[in-house]
């Protein structure tokens, strides 16, 4: 017998998120950032175009884990969280390009510059746009739901090399490749690191807060008896 | 099943494999037509091309040709076949052998890509030992990933449309490797560069089998 309901978030995570979301915007907008030539105030874009990435990549492992807890049990709720962690990474992908292409075009001079890290997240969200044309193809509900599963499996495991190894293969502009120094390089008091490791968590709790309610919402919609 | 039964039963399908195509015949000749005409019609607009572009539409018509071939692999089985599978065999096994199968008549199709556009746009390859090592690696991970694509597809609504739509993106990754190297023939390099890349792409391959002996049989089902 599968589940009926998914869980809420608890609520001392979701204080615990409104608290860091609180703490992450101020400190973007008015605390103190190093002065840099070139990077100027745009390196505020710190604690909101990095943390998508780190966001987009938990929910991704998330929809990851989710369609093999479907695999192996087939309960539907798994296949919601799947569905809506999906989702929440894809918006925080595109969230992620496009501040990221802000920032390129104030530090590196162009929106787009086909380095490997941008071209190879808008091939990854590519992959998992075409997760939603697979969903969307099937009739049969149990089969759409294992379908999709394998595929979102299958795509995460694309994915790993596509972000991580690939770039490193060739020059990027990004941080900490082709000779450029890493980022740490930027922020010598540590000052960043305190608003950035708790931005991650904020943006991370936030998207599976979002995912946890889309989930919610879709097992309500498929349900036929109350 | 011990290891002996098992490749016993592996040689068994390849064989039915075999004959089916050898009987239907239209397969193999279709995809073999398509590669020709997509080349030749290459050939027609860019008379002869620069060794950058050859290269990449070298791979555009291999990425084409093999979602074309490999589309078969699951969507041309009639149910009553599939119901005779699904009875008389373990599911990793029959897609092996269809990994297998696609694997040589995608290797097939390179070699005579690359002959048909060395003759007709010229053959810009300097270390012809690099580029077939990269078509011998890319063989068995074309066919890998778009075997799994195929079974995904098969019982879909549009299951032809959904091949490419599903398989480009998740090919991209191996197709960068595999530009990569090919890059590495066009030049000439020499061998010691080329190896680090030859065993990521070794490796990428092992990792799409394990994945592939994990999730089919979870597709097999029905």
């Amino acid at each position: 017998m599968s589940p009926r309901r998914i869980a809420p978030l608890p609520l001392a995570l979701k204080v615990m998120t409104i608290l860091l979301m609180g703490y992450v915007f101020w400190m973007g907008w008015m605390g103190e950032v190093p002065r840099k030539v070139i990077l100027n105030e745009s390196v505020r874009n710190l604690y909101f175009h990095v943390p998508m990435w780190f966001g987009m990549i938990f929910m991704l492992l998330g929809a990851a884990v989710y369609s093999f807890r479907y695999l192996l049990f087939q309960h539907e709720t798994d296949d919601f969280w799947a569905l809506a962690l999906t989702q929440m990474g894809i918006f925080y992908g595109v969230l992620g390009l496009l501040t990221g292409m802000v920032w390129a075009q104030f530090t590196w001079g162009a929106w787009w510059s086909s380095d490997p890290k941008q071209n190879a997240s808008a091939i990854g969200l590519l992959m998992y746009l075409a997760y939603t044309v697979l969903r969307s193809s099937f009739e049969d509900r149990r089969r759409q739901a294992r379908v999709s599963a394998t595929y979102n499996i299958l795509a995460f495991f694309c994915l790993i090399p596509l972000l991580f190894i690939l770039p490193r293969l060739t020059d990027s502009l990004h941080p900490g490749n082709g000779g450029n120094p890493g980022f740490s390089a930027y922020d010598l008091d540590g000052r960043m690191r305190g608003v950035f490791y708790p931005a991650v968590i904020a943006w991370t709790l936030m998207g599976w807060w979002a995912s946890n309610l889309w989930s919610r919402y879709y097992l309500l919609r498929n349900r036929t008896t109350f | 099943m011990n290891a002996k039964q098992t490749f016993r039963m592996m040689f068994i399908l390849l064989r039915h494999e075999w004959r089916r195509e050898w009987r239907q015949g239209q397969w193999l000749a279709g995809s073999l037509l398509y590669l020709a005409g997509g080349i030749f019609v290459a050939q027609l607009m860019l008379r002869s091309a620069g060794s950058l572009s050859w290269i990449a539409l070298y791979w555009l018509m291999m990425l084409f040709t093999a979602v074309y071939v490999l589309s078969r692999s699951y969507m041309g089985l009639s149910s009553s076949l599939m119901m005779y599978y699904r009875v008389a065999t373990p599911g990793v096994l029959l897609w092996l052998t269809k990994v297998v199968t696609g694997t040589i008549s995608l290797w097939m199709l390179m070699a005579l890509g690359s002959i048909l556009m060395g003759v007709w746009m010229g053959y810009p390859i300097q270390s012809t030992g690099i580029f077939i090592l990269t078509l011998f690696l890319a063989g068995p991970l074309l066919a890998t990933v778009l075997t799994l694509v195929s079974a995904m597809a098969r019982g879909a609504s549009h299951p032809a449309q959904l091949m490419p739509v599903l398989g480009f993106p998740l090919l991209v990754p191996c197709l960068l490797l595999v530009h990569r190297l090919s890059g590495m023939a066009l030049d000439g390099l020499e061998w010691s560069v080329v190896w680090p890349y030859a065993w990521a792409m070794a490796a990428l391959l092992i990792m799409m089998l394990a994945l592939g002996a994990l999730l089919f049989p979870f597709l097999w089902k029905e």
